[in-house]
């Protein structure tokens, strides 16, 4: 009962989207307010409409009502309170919905703000956000509806997937969800632009905090996901490759490329076509993963079955695919720079040179993603594309990224000159080479790895110089101490340093990728009982394996002892374990991890005979994996440096602004 | 917000115009092109579903290298349509396939009561390696043909989900019924004597 | 000061190639374990998505690398081996498409690409300074106040 009336509100929200939409654009041409603020009020209420149907369903999981496909499908009745709470998202139907409800919350959150500045652009940002979240209640209601019942409702339900049953897989389909649909919002927001004719950077500068939040949404997401690989699929690493990871970091790598350009922009009123095509270009890629993973065409770790909602994704993608064109390239005149460009040596030349590498990058990525079904499709074999293509198309794109990353920083804006770059990059260029030597001397013979290390160690230097910089420039005018000049420094210019930490950020995940990727090692071994046998400087001896009580009733967990002693004599217990999953048949390997910051030790019981008189191992040497870690987590704290109380971009006459230069 | 440029652009110089169109003509071409794949790739996606030979169907034609010593009088390389006329059983199993154990003497015994009467068993290897396929045949002293699927050829024609699973061909050489779970004796005499009626 | 910090990155980047050119000696004999590791990593396990041989852990490729093992201890080659497993099962067991024939497309492409959105980038930069002259007094103040006022009137012209 109340599932249903979930049901409805859910089905009344997709009809208040129509409405939203035809009312916004009737008033927007009509030139009535009433209009345009009655389909705001209309979108807004999706929001409690779709929460409702969340409720219904959320209802319906708790109390184990059996009678709902999806909640058989995704739960039993041994399925924790927790668990039958996320269990929300834990399938493509329920996903689905809770796909709508971040969307709606994010769309009634955009439209919540600053009604009276966008105001011209607000009518045509309500009929796209609204047709948008239409489309995605569309697939719910009638391709994926979760709320469909069954005339002879099981006794008890499937349960929950294993896999899914992890921190990580609970919060990174949320965050992955929010930092897609946080990039609804800049889209909305230039092709109400597009729309409405406008030349100015208005579209740019309401969307630019809803960009940042989606960017960093997504790259919380892909950490947290990366994470979740590491500890759940029992193969050592945190990057596969995948599909389903490789879609977001599609995304991901466009929204960056979009934020850099979004700043040219803004700063040099150069770029206004580009930037409008890279924010098409984000949103279509976004939509054309979810098509990919939603539609089962890629087959994957997590993908989900099979569905026939491909075609309709395809047929809404093609249409948008047309309109964006379309506008766009009606526009193409009234988006001309306002500047011409000074010098290809310039802030703007590299940042040029680098939404270049971001693309083909992101092409690189797409190309390998989908050329598996493209080979299917067209020789009737499926080519493998596996992480040794990625590791070396990508990886260099990558790396030659990081490197722009710190070059750019000291290119001046219009025209910079050569020699103070080189002046300032000599201390950090000494440090790379030093850091280079040190490594060689240390054993590390790969040539690979070492320039990657220099290119590392470079930009790291130089970023970490910008600060010193700024601090040094601070104490030597106020005469502050150096941590309140740090201090300072920050929170006057938030936008610029929390980007640099988030820079910082992206070289420590780079080492920690250069570490794994280059250096890391597994072997596997079958012992005895009371057997020893060695990695790297680790002996391992193995002594015995135990049934344990698991975590979840509907499981088995056999563990395993395994004593490591390190190089330096310390002996460390480990605990790999295997859960076995009867009614799901299926075996989820639980890693063990050890070792020390700088080398992580993982290992896996890999299987065993005879009661334990003879067992496997999988030991994997992951050096500097936790760097990516610490990376990932420095970039969101970057984010929020850059986000954090940031003012909000003015829009006031340019009264206010001549008085302060007056001042000045 | 005034938007008035630096210093006015030049706008409409006929070089960079015809230029201009250039790149708009390219970049529309492109979209097209892209909008096509798209399409092309979602029809194809729609065809994949459901493509599993259906019962009624002509069971498509395969050619299986036989494994030596496991040919039963047939030559080294087997062709469907050599068996038409007869009923023929084909059975994809692996050695790695814990199912399959299940219903490997059952296949076997059923094999040798029927033989006589004009059925083919036919069995198709799915990505093994070659010493343990030939224990897992030496194990059940398995006699009916048995060869490797090189590259998947026959798993693909047959759009299999996985192992075991068997594929019934009636005597006209059209796919009766595909079973997608290990087969009991009882199973296999019902639909043989089915289809030898 | 400038001096000696180039003077000490010469010295860095020489000592550098010497202890490369002195390190990239050698490559030792490897176990069948490892060998079979190495191997198995550039191959596909079909019954595990998305992971290579070495990391996959069903049934299937237990035997597969069983069957690497025994090929090794036959004194075959990694080679060989890699080229029997495509042989037997198609390219799709490969972890790396090959670099010729239909998936050679697919190594060119980035690069094409690259190449491409390049091109496109120098003419956009190019077509973008040819239309006018650089303004004058484009030099950068380094007095920050001035510097500043720049800035505001780049950003609110």
């Amino acid at each position: 009962m109340v599932t249903d009336f979930g049901h409805l509100a859910v089905i009344f929200a997709f009809l208040a989207c129509f409405y939203a939409a035809g009312a916004a654009a009737y008033g927007a041409v009509r030139n009535d307010d009433r209009f345009v603020q009655s389909g705001r009020l209309a979108l807004f209420l999706t929001l409690p409409l779709i929460f409702i149907g969340a409720l219904g369903l959320w209802y319906a999981l708790i109390t184990h009502d059996f009678g709902v496909q999806y909640v058989a499908n995704v739960s039993s009745r041994s399925t924790p309170l927790f668990f039958r709470i996320t269990a929300l998202w834990g399938s493509q139907n329920g996903s689905l919905l809770f796909w709508c409800l971040i969307m709606a919350a994010f769309v009634a959150a955009a439209m919540a703000k600053r009604w009276d500045v966008d105001k011209p652009l607000l009518p045509w940002v309500t009929a796209v956000m609204a047709l948008v979240l239409a489309f995605f209640l569309f697939l719910t209601l009638f391709l994926a509806n979760p709320f469909v019942r069954t005339d002879f409702p099981p006794e008890d339900g499937n349960g929950l997937n294993p896999l899914l049953r992890h921190p990580g897989m609970i919060i990174h389909p949320p965050m992955l969800y929010a930092g897609y649909t946080g990039l609804l919002v800049p889209f909305a927001f230039a092709i109400a632009s597009l729309i409405t004719r406008r030349t100015d950077n208005l579209w740019l500068q309401v969307s630019r905090r809803w960009t940042l939040v989606g960017w960093a949404f997504l790259t919380a997401g892909l950490a947290l996901g990366g994470r979740w690989a590491h500890d759940v699929l029992g193969w050592g690493g945190y990057w596969g490759w995948d599909p389903s990871e490789n879609k977001p970091l599609i995304t991901w790598l466009i929204a960056t490329a979009f934020l850099h350009s979004a700043m040219i922009q803004e700063r040099r009123g150069m770029f206004k076509n580009w930037n409008v095509f890279l924010i098409m270009l984000t949103f279509a890629s976004m939509f054309f993963g979810t098509a990919f993973i939603r539609s089962g065409l890629l087959t994957s770790v997590h993908a989900f079955a099979a569905s026939d909602i491909g075609p309709y994704f395809m047929v809404a993608m093609v249409v948008m695919l047309m309109a964006c064109a379309w506008l766009w390239l009606t526009r193409l005149d009234t988006l001309k720079s306002e500047r011409a460009l000074d010098s290809a040596f310039s802030r703007e030349g590299i940042f040029l040179l680098q939404n270049v590498l971001f693309l083909s990058a992101a092409f690189t990525v797409f190309i390998g993603t989908i050329f598996p079904i493209v080979s299917e499709a067209l020789t009737g074999e499926r080519v493998t594309v596996g992480p040794p293509f990625f590791d070396q198309t990508v990886g260099p794109q990558l790396m030659a990224l990081v490197l722009l990353m710190g070059v750019a920083p000291l290119l001046a804006w219009r025209k910079a000159s050569a020699r103070a770059v080189l002046q300032q990059s000599l201390a950090p260029l000494v440090f790379a080479a030093a850091v280079v030597i040190g490594l060689a001397l240390g054993g590390m013979s790969k040539p690979l790895p070492l320039v990657g290390f220099g290119i590392a160690a470079y930009t790291l230097a130089q970023t970490v110089m910008e600060y010193v910089r700024g601090v040094r420039a601070r104490v030597q005018a106020t005469g502050e101490s150096i941590f309140l000049a740090l201090w300072q420094l920050v929170e006057r210019n938030q936008q610029r340093y929390g980007g640099y930490l988030v820079h910082l950020g992206v070289v420590l995940l780079a080492i920690g990728a250069l570490g794994k990727g280059f250096y890391g090692y597994d072997v596997i071994r079958t012992v005895n009982l009371n057997e020893s046998f060695s990695v790297g400087g680790y002996t391992f001896t193995y002594r015995g394996i135990r049934p344990v009580a698991c975590e979840f009733s509907d499981c088995q967990t056999v563990q395993a002892l395994l004593l490591m002693q390190a190089p330096d004599g310390s002996l460390t217990a480990m605990f790999p374990s295997r859960d076995h999953y009867p009614e799901q048949q299926h075996t989820a390997t639980i890693p063990y991890t050890a070792g020390h910051f700088n080398e992580e030790v993982y290992v896996i019981l890999a299987g065993w005979e005879r009661g334990g008189a003879v067992a496997s191992f999988q030991v994997y040497v992951n050096p500097l994996i936790n760097w990516i870690w610490v990376g990932s987590a420095v970039m969101i704290v970057g984010f929020l440096v850059a986000f954090w109380r940031a003012p909000e971009p003015e829009f006031a006459p340019v009264r206010g602004r001549v008085t302060r230069l007056a001042r000045a | 917000m005034v938007n008035e440029p630096l210093a006015p652009v030049e706008r409409h110089a006929p070089a960079s115009e015809a230029r201009r169109r250039l790149f708009v003509a390219l970049a529309a071409a492109l979209g097209v092109l892209l909008l096509g794949g798209l399409f092309w790739l979602a029809l194809n996606l729609v065809s994949q579903q459901g493509a599993r030979p259906r019962p009624g169907s002509p069971a498509p034609d395969f050619e299986l290298r036989l494994f030596e010593g496991y040919r039963a009088g047939y030559p080294e390389v087997l062709r469907l349509s050599d068996l038409r006329g007869r009923v023929v059983v084909i059975n994809f199993w692996a050695s790695w396939c814990e199912e399959c154990y299940k219903e490997a003497a059952a296949l076997e015994r059923v094999w040798r009561e029927y033989r006589e009467r004009g059925v083919v068993f036919v069995g198709v290897d799915y990505l093994d390696t070659e010493a343990p396929a030939l224990a897992y045949l030496k194990q059940f002293d398995i006699t009916y043909p048995n060869g490797l699927d090189v590259q998947q050829r026959i798993a693909k024609a047959y759009r299999i989900t996985g192992v075991p699973e068997t594929f019934f061909i009636d005597r006209e050489g059209r796919v009766a019924e595909a079973v997608i779970a290990p087969l009991t004796e009882a199973d296999l005499r019902r639909r043989l004597d089915a289809l030898l009626r | 000061m400038r001096q000696t910090l180039l003077r000490g990155l010469a010295f860095c980047v020489l000592l550098a190639l010497v202890v490369l050119g002195a390190r990239s000696a050698g490559a030792q004999g490897l176990g069948v374990d490892e060998q079979t590791y190495h191997i198995a990593k550039q191959l596909n396990c079909p019954t595990c998505a998305g992971r290579n041989l070495a990391d996959c852990p069903t049934e299937t490729c237990a035997q597969w690398k069983a069957e690497i093992a025994y090929q090794l201890q036959q004194g075959k080659s990694a080679e060989e081996i890699i080229a029997y497993f495509e042989q037997r099962f198609g390219t799709t067991v490969l972890q790396e498409p090959p670099k010729q024939g239909g998936t050679l497309v697919l190594w060119v492409a980035p690069l094409g690409a690259a190449l491409v959105f390049l091109a496109a980038a120098v003419l956009a930069m190019r077509r973008a300074t040819h239309r006018q002259a650089p303004l004058a007094a484009a030099t950068a103040s380094e007095d920050p106040l001035v510097a500043e006022i720049e800035a505001e009137v780049q950003q609110r012209w």
